[in-house]
């Protein structure tokens, strides 16, 4: 076998072994994440009214569901920071229960036991919620969820963790501990009507000076405006969803648009509050770092001056993939892109290195 | 001398194969996969050249004809592999795994919800725009009883006839001829094209079988139901949207938002009332795609529900985010979505 068929060989064999270990490196960095879960970790998500402490203890999980404190209030409507991709991923989580009920109900009273000893009075709560739902032929997705209603404002969350995963680390249950505060605002609405508080708000934001707001608002925030909404209800990645009175969205940090955001939130509560009691809580969703929404035609400008035609395209470049959205696709262009540098650089060496033999056997 | 001769035609003849392969083979992943990567290739491919033109001019290696030769061909047939490998990762991970996208771009008649459609603007003498777009579904007009089809206001740039022309799928024949917009409206985001040859289908296309349906629509879906849902319940509706650039994609509602502002690239900024936010990818050509649920009824076969049409999107979020509007934007216009297929 020649010297030069011997390099290809190897070229071709280093240039295989390259994308492999490219393709397992990416593996493994996604083997890390799922690794990680295993180990006890805290993690907040701000999902509108709600915030979500997420806590994996031994093989249960526990999701701890506070109010979400606002990041500022004024005449009781709050601004109250809405994380985008965890509450999809908290909403994608599925709610783990396969143990017995028996069982539960026998752990759960070890857990208030163990509470009541140092005066945290509980109530569990068995409850059918819906996850997905279809319309036409109702075709919906219901789970048991296992939920303890503890005054989170007077008992220590970590201890809480501890007492309740200690005794469920060996089921692989998903524990859902509410706190009473949040049950306080869902009492609140149901006492003035659920649907009438949304019937109210709509009318509100129908108004012509509500109108008004919405559109202001786009041209304060100029470049750091992402999305405005005004009126409607968002689903709870834990339970029942909310009714909310508006949803900010913008490109960049709270500190950067504060001033302009506040006025919003004065001005609309100035607006709400001659209809809706001050009594009722309402919440407007402020996303930083958020989703900057346009409209989607794809299309190109054609200008026509003196006969000629200048095509300027626009949003053409945009209509392809893009890998975040395909993190498969990402992959395989990233094992092609570093397979296809290393294969050549490894070329080039060995070429260099072939030709300095040559050099050197005609050299002698 | 003679032999050398020789085997330099022999590589020049195989180079020049070898550069009407890449280039055919360039086209066709230019097509499928976009600009970025096609630079990527013909860096690659100059690269190749640079090298092959190094080991044939190199005085010190020329002298050895024999391995010049192996060489250089060598170095060709591996890239040229490499890049028959390449092509068909991304063809395959294109051009088949783009859920359904290569049926929206079809024919159409009569016309469908969720396929393409083509419109040229003239704004005036001096500027024309082209846009792409998808169809959302049938409805009737309920002033005229006029049956036609709607997408959303800005692919027209909110402009009636006779400064749009619509073409299905797109200009390249005159039969795709379909009219004009209308009607448009702003707050509902919507235009209406009357065409008497439409039918209430949604074209899905099923990832799970590779095949594309025309599914007839049976009922529609209003903004309070899917409020009621989203806030007494706390359910998330699970939806489909299907679109002339992203095909048929699956997503969920997370928010129902009575009105909201949409920034157009052309239009600026704009209220529309009755907003659905989801977790569901779209991206530029999506604008007024159905967004529906579809369901197997036993006994009765594939159904959709409609909820709305798409309006607005930011498809580099992960999730990606989508924003349509509910039926009730479109019943509140005058028109009626046809139902039954």
């Amino acid at each position: 076998m020649s010297k030069g068929m011997v390099y290809l060989q190897t070229l071709l064999i280093l240039l295989l072994t390259l994308s492999i270990i490219n393709v397992v490196y990416v593996d493994a960095q996604n083997e890390y994440i799922i690794e990680k879960s295993f180990y006890t970790k805290y993690s907040v998500c701000h999902a509108g009214v709600e915030a979500v402490i997420n806590v994996s203890y031994g093989n249960a999980t526990i999701l701890i569901d506070i109010p979400n404190p606002p990041i500022y209030s004024y005449r009781n409507v709050h601004l109250v920071l809405f994380d985008h991709k965890c509450f999809y991923e908290l909403s994608q989580h599925k709610m783990r229960s396969p143990i017995p009920q028996e069982i539960f109900k026998e752990k759960s009273e070890n857990v208030k036991k163990r509470f009541s000893e140092i005066n945290i009075t509980t109530d569990v709560i068995v409850r059918n919620v819906v996850l997905t739902l279809s319309p036409g032929p109702i075709n919906a997705s219901v789970e048991w969820r296992y939920i303890f209603i503890i005054d989170l404002s007077k008992a220590p969350i970590d201890l809480i963790i501890k007492i309740i995963g200690e005794e469920f680390k060996d089921t692989r249950a998903t524990i859902i501990v509410y706190d009473k505060r949040l049950i306080e605002i869902r009492d609140l609405y149901d006492r003035y009507g659920i649907l009438k508080i949304g019937e109210e708000i709509r009318n509100i934001v129908s108004s012509e000076e509500a109108q008004v707001l919405l559109k202001n608002i786009i041209t304060e925030l100029g470049d750091y405006f992402g999305f405005a909404g005004l009126g409607g209800a968002s689903s709870s990645p834990v339970d029942r969803g909310w009714p909310t009175l508006a949803y900010i969205s913008v490109t960049s940090s709270y500190s950067d648009v504060s001033e302009i955001v506040k006025r919003f939130v004065r001005e609309i509560a100035d607006i709400t509050r001659r209809k809706i009691s001050e009594q009722i809580p309402l919440y407007i969703y402020f996303s930083e770092y958020g989703p900057r929404v346009v409209a989607i035609p794809e299309l190109e400008l054609v200008t026509t001056q003196n006969n000629t035609n200048t095509m300027i395209p626009r949003q053409l470049n945009q209509t392809h993939v893009s890998p975040d959205v395909y993190p498969e696709a990402h992959k395989i262009f990233r094992m092609i892109y570093i397979g296809s540098v290393a294969g050549g650089l490894s070329l080039l060496m060995a070429i260099v290195f072939h030709r300095i033999l040559i050099r050197n056997r005609y050299n002698r | 001398m003679a032999k050398k001769i020789k085997d330099h035609r022999c590589v020049n003849i195989m180079k020049i194969d070898s550069q009407r392969v890449y280039i055919l083979i360039l086209k066709e992943v230019r097509r499928s996969i976009g600009i970025s990567m096609f630079d990527l290739l013909y860096i690659l491919s100059v690269y190749c050249t640079k090298l092959i033109k190094f080991i044939n001019f190199s005085p010190n290696i020329i002298r050895d004809t024999k391995v010049t030769t192996s060489l250089t061909t060598k170095i060709s047939i591996l890239f040229i592999i490499a890049l028959f490998v390449m092509t068909s990762i991304f063809s395959t991970l294109f051009l088949t795994a783009q859920n359904g996208v290569e049926y929206t771009r079809l024919r159409y008649r009569p016309l469908i919800g969720g396929i393409q459609i083509w419109s040229t603007i003239r704004y005036n003498q001096s500027l024309i725009v082209y846009t792409n777009c998808t169809i959302g579904y049938t409805v009737i007009e309920n002033s005229t009883g006029s049956v036609g089809v709607i997408s959303a206001g800005h692919c027209s740039e909110f402009l009636t006839v006779p400064n749009v022309d619509t073409y299905q799928p797109d200009n390249s024949l005159s039969n795709n001829y379909i009219g004009g917009p209308t009607f448009t409206n702003r707050s509902s985001d919507m235009l209406f094209i009357p065409y008497v040859n439409s039918a209430s289908y949604i074209l899905y296309y099923d990832n799970y079988t590779g095949n594309a349906y025309q599914v007839p629509v049976i009922d529609i879906v209003k903004y309070n139901d899917v409020y009621y849902t989203t806030n007494i319940m706390g359910g998330q509706l699970p939806i489909y949207k299907t679109g002339r650039t992203t095909g048929t994609t699956y997503g969920s509602i997370y928010y129902a938002g009575g009105y909201c502002t949409i920034y157009g690239n052309l239009t600026g900024p704009y209220n529309v009332s009755y907003c659905l936010l989801a977790h569901l990818l779209s991206m530029p050509g999506d604008s007024g795609s159905p967004l529906y649920f579809e369901g197997y009824i036993e006994g009765i076969g594939d159904r959709a529900w409609l909820y709305g049409h798409v309006v607005a999107a930011n498809w580099t979020l992960n999730p990606p985010l989508t924003i349509a509007v509910a039926v009730d934007g479109v019943l509140g216009s005058g028109y009626t979505p046809l139902t039954g297929g």
